[in-house]
């Protein structure tokens, strides 16, 4: 189909930069929406099963209710940050992919997250094959351990477009001088 | 493209390339009436349905978008709207089904075009009316296909206008927007385009409905990635495209009439045109939604006479009323119309792909359009779903 | 709508009825019943998306987005499907939740329908509306009055009123966009 010819490097290079510009819009979206999801399922298994989450704290019983409310308190503080974290991301990809110029820093916090849920899809594997007793079932580990999988896939995949479209950029902007 | 260019636009071709004003008249009466020619028109009129040009809004909602319902869309658009460019084009690491669509892609100057063309040679001005339409939207619908298809009609937020000013030309993001009833704005960059929808099938997807009708103005100049690309940006001139549609159409006009020996691709007239090209530049760079006005001016300074408004009932009681409707002019138009969807089924079908459904029969030579005697219809008639 | 897609209404909407009849008369195996539909229901959903996307919208632009709406549903669905263990209490808010998402995405595309001058939109939107309502006043019911049976039977209402509402407007004239 003789539509659009390759003429040059540089319109190589321009298509890479599309294409990696729609892969931070799209990821960037997906970002957000797994992180409301992933938030949502934690408060979830978290209503129906603290134990799963606090495991023999919830247990004891010399915590008084203000202590078990503290002990929930410092549970969601850092869901609620992860999610912060992935909203900042998700909405920085998709800013970046649209064409805005974005600065450097929300790809350090990519980068942190990728680390952060790949370490956990490790640990997921490993417990599918441990017996971690009755706080927690096979099938939420299978869960958990597809959404870190998926999670950390998308994180890499989008920490290499964002440095990939810099890279791009750079070399267009040496040409051009 | 629209009525400014299939009507007014195709009368001025055909004085151009030395038909009679009255031939005129009834060439691009055909051009413009390929897009309004729905089944319900000619359930009306009583004629065979196979000879459908075009599929209204409520037809297309009725149609049901199983495997036998996009065949017939896919037939019908394919055949007079979308031309396909290369029915045999290749892509790497693509899946038959895929592939199917991929080369249903509509673009100038292809095999079927000059198929077209040599399909109206010694037939009648409806069919000289029906190729011209046919080659028009070539150059207006190029790089969308004539069937259904999120992967390959989709287009995104990446889509900018150039707007032409002292320094050359501005990009401007398009603004898209499903309201039917507000006009499009060419000064704000607002248009109507159709609902997005992940659906494969999904008419919403059918050729340029997710571009607007920007691809139909003649004025617009735009740059977008469309989805089959592989993240290639395109830029659509349509002064351009719709100046070599118009010169092209004379060329292919001209053989028709038997001063050229034959029709060969990338060809254009730029001669005949020379004398009136400024105005002709004038009228298609000009920011309007309708160019009506200023064609059928331009037309009736050509030849000199007066050229009337299209009327769709214009010929219906003679085809109503006759005994012999091969002989009408809506005959002459139903039998070029389903000569022309046999010809593009039958290469559809022999490159494999099953999208317009089966054809058994390569042309239409034996053609009886005497759909009321209860006759065999061959050609369209007999593709099977 | 082609009478193809109001065919489908038509079953769906019976679907619906039938399974609010079902939770009613049989409310301790019904929350079972409408988990393993649902999740069977988003399992073949999220796989066609899978399959759609390595068949053809890999190759389009913006194509992951299939790719990450397939991996979501398949989440969705094994999380549906994971949830025999939770007690019935959570099992009935996780339903009303999907039950008020999707009135929220009836409002909203009655806005749609209303941008388009269809004249369906105030019947999505009055139907939206009340999927809303029903998925708010069985939570607040259920907190108020500390009863889990009477969030189900306001779900089972609200279960039997989308079944209706959706054979209603299978019957519905719709007025769509297209480019021609």
């Amino acid at each position: 189909m003789p539509i659009i010819d390759i003429v040059s490097t540089e319109d190589i290079i321009r298509r890479k930069i599309r294409k990696h510009c729609n892969t931070l819009y799209v990821l960037g979206t997906g970002v957000i929406a797994l992180g409301l999801w992933g938030a949502l399922k934690v408060v979830l298994l978290f209503a129906n099963n603290p134990a799963a989450i606090l495991g023999d704290a919830i247990k004891d019983s010399s915590l008084s209710n203000s202590g078990i409310i503290l002990v929930c308190v410092i549970i969601l503080i850092p869901i609620n940050i992860l999610l912060l974290l992935y909203i900042f991301v998700g909405h920085h990809a998709r800013a970046e992919g649209k064409g805005q110029k974005k600065r450097a820093f929300y790809i350090i916090v990519i980068a942190f997250l990728a680390f952060i849920y790949s370490v956990s899809a490790i640990f997921d594997v490993f417990a599918l094959f441990v017996d971690l007793g009755d706080n927690i079932t096979l099938e939420e580990i299978i869960v958990t351990t597809i959404v870190d999988t998926t999670a950390s896939v998308t994180l890499i995949e989008l920490f290499c477009s964002a440095i990939m479209i810099r890279k791009y950029r750079r070399i267009i902007n040496t040409r051009d001088k | 493209m629209q009525k400014d260019f299939h009507y007014y636009a195709t009368y001025c071709a055909a004085s151009l390339a030395g038909y009679t004003h009255d031939e005129c008249m009834e060439i691009c009466y055909s051009a413009q009436f390929v897009d309004l020619c729905s089944e319900t028109f000619l359930r009306k009129i009583k004629a065979p349905k196979e000879a459908a040009t075009t599929q209204l809004q409520l037809e297309l909602m009725d149609t049901k978008t199983d495997i036998s319902g996009l065949q017939i869309i896919t037939r019908i658009w394919s055949s007079f709207h979308f031309l396909p460019y290369d029915l045999h084009a290749e892509r790497k690491h693509a899946t038959k089904m895929y592939l199917d669509k991929y080369r249903l892609i509509c673009d100038t100057n292809s095999d079927l075009l000059v198929e077209t063309i040599k399909l109206a040679k010694d037939k009648s001005l409806p069919a000289v009316g029906l190729a011209m339409h046919v080659l028009a939207d070539t150059w207006a619908h190029r790089y969308f296909a004539g069937t259904p298809s999120f992967v390959i009609n989709n287009t995104d937020f990446y889509f900018y206008e150039l707007i032409p000013g002292e320094d050359g030309f501005t990009e401007r993001p398009v603004q898209f927007r499903h309201n039917p009833s507000a006009p499009d704005d060419p000064e704000k960059g607002i248009y109507t385009n159709s609902i997005h929808q992940s659906s494969e099938t999904s008419v919403m997807n059918l050729g340029h409905g997710r571009a607007g009708h920007l691809p139909d103005y003649s004025y617009a100049r735009y740059k977008y990635m469309p989805a089959w690309a592989d993240y290639g940006e395109i830029l659509k001139d349509n002064p351009s495209d719709y100046m070599n549609a118009f010169c092209q159409m004379i060329y292919a006009m001209k053989y028709l009439r038997g001063m050229n020996d034959s029709f060969e691709k990338n060809r254009y007239d730029t001669e005949t045109v020379a004398p009136w090209k400024d105005e002709i530049q004038t009228i298609l760079e000009k920011r309007q939604i309708d160019a009506c006005e200023d064609w059928k001016r331009l037309g009736e300074k050509i030849s000199g006479k007066e050229i009337d408004d299209f009327d769709i009932e214009k010929y219906e009681s003679e085809y109503t009323g006759s005994s012999s409707k091969d002989d009408t002019y809506l005959g002459r138009f139903i039998e070029a119309a389903i000569a022309q969807k046999s010809m593009v089924t039958y290469h559809i079908f022999s490159s494999g792909n099953k999208l317009a459904g089966i054809s058994k029969i390569k042309k239409a030579e034996d053609t009886d359009l005497s759909g009321r005697s209860g006759k065999k219809i061959s050609g369209g008639g007999e593709d099977k779903e | 709508m082609n009478y193809f897609q109001r065919i489908r209404k038509i079953i769906a909407g019976m679907l619906f009825i039938f399974a609010g009849i079902i939770l009613i008369l049989f409310a301790e195996y019904g929350y079972m019943f409408i988990l393993l539909a649902l999740g069977l229901y988003l399992l073949v959903y999220g796989i066609r998306m899978m399959l759609y996307y390595f068949t053809m919208a890999r190759l389009m632009v913006g194509g992951k987005t299939i790719l990450y709406k397939g991996i979501i549903l398949l989440d969705l669905a094994m999380f549906t499907l994971s949830l025999s263990s939770l007690r019935p209490t959570y099992l009935i808010l996780y339903l009303v939740g999907i039950y008020a998402a999707y009135g929220v995405i009836d409002i909203l595309r009655s806005f749609e329908a209303k941008k388009i001058e269809s004249p369906e939109w105030k019947f999505k939107f009055i139907s939206g509306l009340l999927n809303l309502l029903v998925a708010i006043s069985a939570v607040v019911f259920g907190l108020v009055m500390r009863s889990s049976d009477i969030p189900v039977y306001i779900y089972c209402v609200g279960l039997i009123w989308s079944g209706v509402s959706r054979i209603i407007s299978a019957f519905r004239r719709t007025a769509v966009v297209y480019i021609q």
